[in-house]
């Protein structure tokens, strides 16, 4: 390739729009992202759970398939609300998956290899550089959350006569808000511990620990103090109790629905405060 | 000429600390030096044009933008080579320079042409396949110089930019650096605490010390006046020499070990004195211009404001 050598010639054309800029970072995350083996696996694998969804709702409407294979009662549950809630409640353990793989890697590298004050430098506010890197991970949650739960959905109410989707039309808008939820939670976590640590592995680990050890921690408030408020700490159950409350699960969380959506959103607003503090193009020692 | 950076009353404060103070002036160089000791305020002071500190007091304008009312078009203007180590881990250096490009508003196709560009210009263009983490100290420098010019800004923030390198690489920067200044389409601004850098590359220069403007000097006019000033000794001919040299319009001044200092007027050059000194039999021994240098005006800053 022949390359010319001007490089000292000013840019006369349009600019791209911002919002065309806000999806620069995501679109280079994502490569660097699939070039680990684990993401691509993960991220693959997630979609067998909506893909075997996607197979059952079509054999449950196409009998002459269905004959042939070895079911003799057919399908034996309904496609409803708490089949959607339990095909959700699978898709946040790959979910979370990624979110271990690819997370911590969103922000701490920039912080470590000092590349914040570059993309600052440039026309991109620091919400912008935050809403970018968000999107890194929003985009492949999505991907295997409510996108594939909304195809199933609609084969579902396609395959159907109308009053299916006349009596379950409410299971759409919960999919999509359940799953915004747990795309923005994962996000802001991961990114916020990315920030503190401002190291991969142990912003992994931490990610990790911040399921498992508070969890444990309120069962051991609850068994000393016999108290049943330290369940709020354990996020993994809060999350249970708020996909009950859009799906009917009946999960045995013990948990008031209201305690679940403050704990999820507490930690939530914890990790953007955490991000707004720590990510500046310098942090100034006082 | 038009000012292109104007400096009004601007002061930062950093938690409790004041580092720039009441900062005023215009400078209107094609290349402009900010020079200082180290915390003198350079850094704080480019970092503060780029809008990551906002003014405690007073504002600034760089080609003709407020830094404060019009932050981002100030950063669509402006290339920045940060003075630490700053690259994006796990990509190579052209799309290092090519995702810079675009952040910077380049379309995708353009972006990635000028990263090659600007990689083969600051003579990397070999290695621009190779991941960063690879890259030696030398060539991380020149990879930011080259995220820095490749979107095509109008002025340039170079910081320290010879900071660690060896000899030959600080000639190669500061050799890329005169390129971009003379190549007239983008102008710069080098912060840096050496005084060779500075004098190589830049026309004008604003001093700090302690966060506040030590001195403003225009370096061409300081060239310009130094070549009027020279220094001679002369040997033989009739005596009349200083005389002679009084009698085409030179002022003359008795200088140390025989030698005198001559300011010479318009349209007076150094054939001139040959030539006046052929035709009364004198040897010009030793002629020399005076130098005024970078280092004499810091040292008188520093002391004039201490």
């Amino acid at each position: 390739m022949t390359v010319r050598t001007r490089p000292f010639r000013p840019f006369t054309g349009t600019p791209t729009s911002p919002a065309a800029r806000l999806f620069v970072l995501p679109r280079y995350a994502w490569r660097e992202a699939f070039r680990a083996k684990a993401v691509t696996g993960v991220f693959t694998a997630a979609f067998l759970g909506p893909v075997g969804a996607l197979v059952v709702v079509w054999l449950k409407h196409n009998l002459a398939a269905l004959a042939r294979l070895p079911l003799p009662t057919g399908i034996p549950f309904p496609i409803d609300a708490k089949f959607f809630g339990l095909l959700l409640l699978g898709q946040t353990y790959f979910a979370f998956a990624l979110t271990l793989f690819v997370g911590p890697s969103l922000v701490s590298p920039d912080l470590v290899n000092g590349a914040l004050p570059l993309y600052l430098s440039r026309p991109l506010s620091r919400w912008q550089y935050v809403a970018g890197k968000l999107l890194v991970l929003a985009v492949l949650l999505s991907a295997i959350t409510w996108v594939p739960l909304l195809l199933v959905f609609l084969l579902e109410a396609s395959l159907s006569d109308g009053s299916w989707l006349l009596a379950n039309a409410g299971i759409a808008g919960s999919v999509v808000a359940a799953s915004l939820l747990l795309v923005l939670f994962l996000s802001l976590v991961s990114m916020a511990l990315s920030a503190w640590v401002r190291n991969r592995a142990v912003a992994r680990a931490l990610l990790f620990a911040v399921v498992v050890v508070p969890a444990a921690f309120g069962r051991a408030l609850n068994g000393i103090l016999g108290v049943e408020w330290g369940r709020l700490l354990d996020l993994g159950a809060a999350w249970g109790r708020v996909l009950d409350g859009f799906f009917g699960l009946a999960i045995p969380t013990g948990l008031p629905l209201g305690g679940a959506w403050a704990s999820l959103l507490v930690v939530s607003a914890l990790s953007l405060l955490l991000i707004h503090r720590k990510l500046r193009a310098f942090e100034v020692v006082r | 000429m038009t000012a292109f950076l104007e400096l009004d009353g601007l002061s930062v404060r950093l938690g409790r600390r004041e580092v720039l103070r009441d900062l005023r002036g215009s400078l209107a160089g094609r290349s402009i030096g900010l020079l200082g000791p180290n915390g003198a305020g350079k850094t704080t002071l480019l970092h503060t044009l780029l809008g990551f500190f906002p003014p405690s007091a007073g504002t600034a304008r760089l080609a003709g933008l407020d830094i404060v009312k019009e932050s981002r078009e100030v950063r669509r203007a402006v290339g920045y080579m940060p003075e630490n180590d700053a690259f994006v881990a796990g990509i190579s250096g052209v799309r290092y320079v090519a995702m810079f490009a675009e952040l910077s508003g380049l379309p995708r196709a353009e972006a990635l042409e000028r990263a090659h560009e600007a990689l083969f210009a600051v003579g990397l263009g070999e290695v621009r396949y190779r991941k960063l983490e690879t890259y030696s100290l030398g060539m991380k420098q020149l990879a930011k110089l080259a995220q820095a010019i490749a979107h095509g800004p109008r002025v340039l923030f170079l910081d320290e930019p010879t900071n660690g390198l060896d000899p030959p690489g600080r000639q190669r920067m500061l050799r890329l650096i005169r390129e971009i200044r003379e190549a007239g389409e983008i102008r710069i601004i080098l912060s840096s605490h050496l005084l060779h850098d500075v004098e190589e590359c830049c026309d004008q220069v604003l001093i700090l010390r302690e966060g506040r403007v030590a001195a403003l000097c225009d370096l061409e006019e300081e060239r310009r006046a130094n070549r009027r000033l020279v220094e001679l000794e002369a040997a033989g001919g009739d005596g009349d020499f200083a005389e002679a040299l009084a009698g085409i319009g030179c002022t003359v001044a008795p200088g140390i070990r025989r030698r005198v200092k001559v300011v010479l007027p318009e349209g007076i050059g150094p054939r001139d004195l040959y030539r006046l000194a052929g035709e009364r039999g004198v040897q010009l021994r030793h002629l020399s211009y005076q130098r005024d240098s970078l280092e004499e005006i810091f040292l008188r800053a520093m002391e004039s404001e201490s």
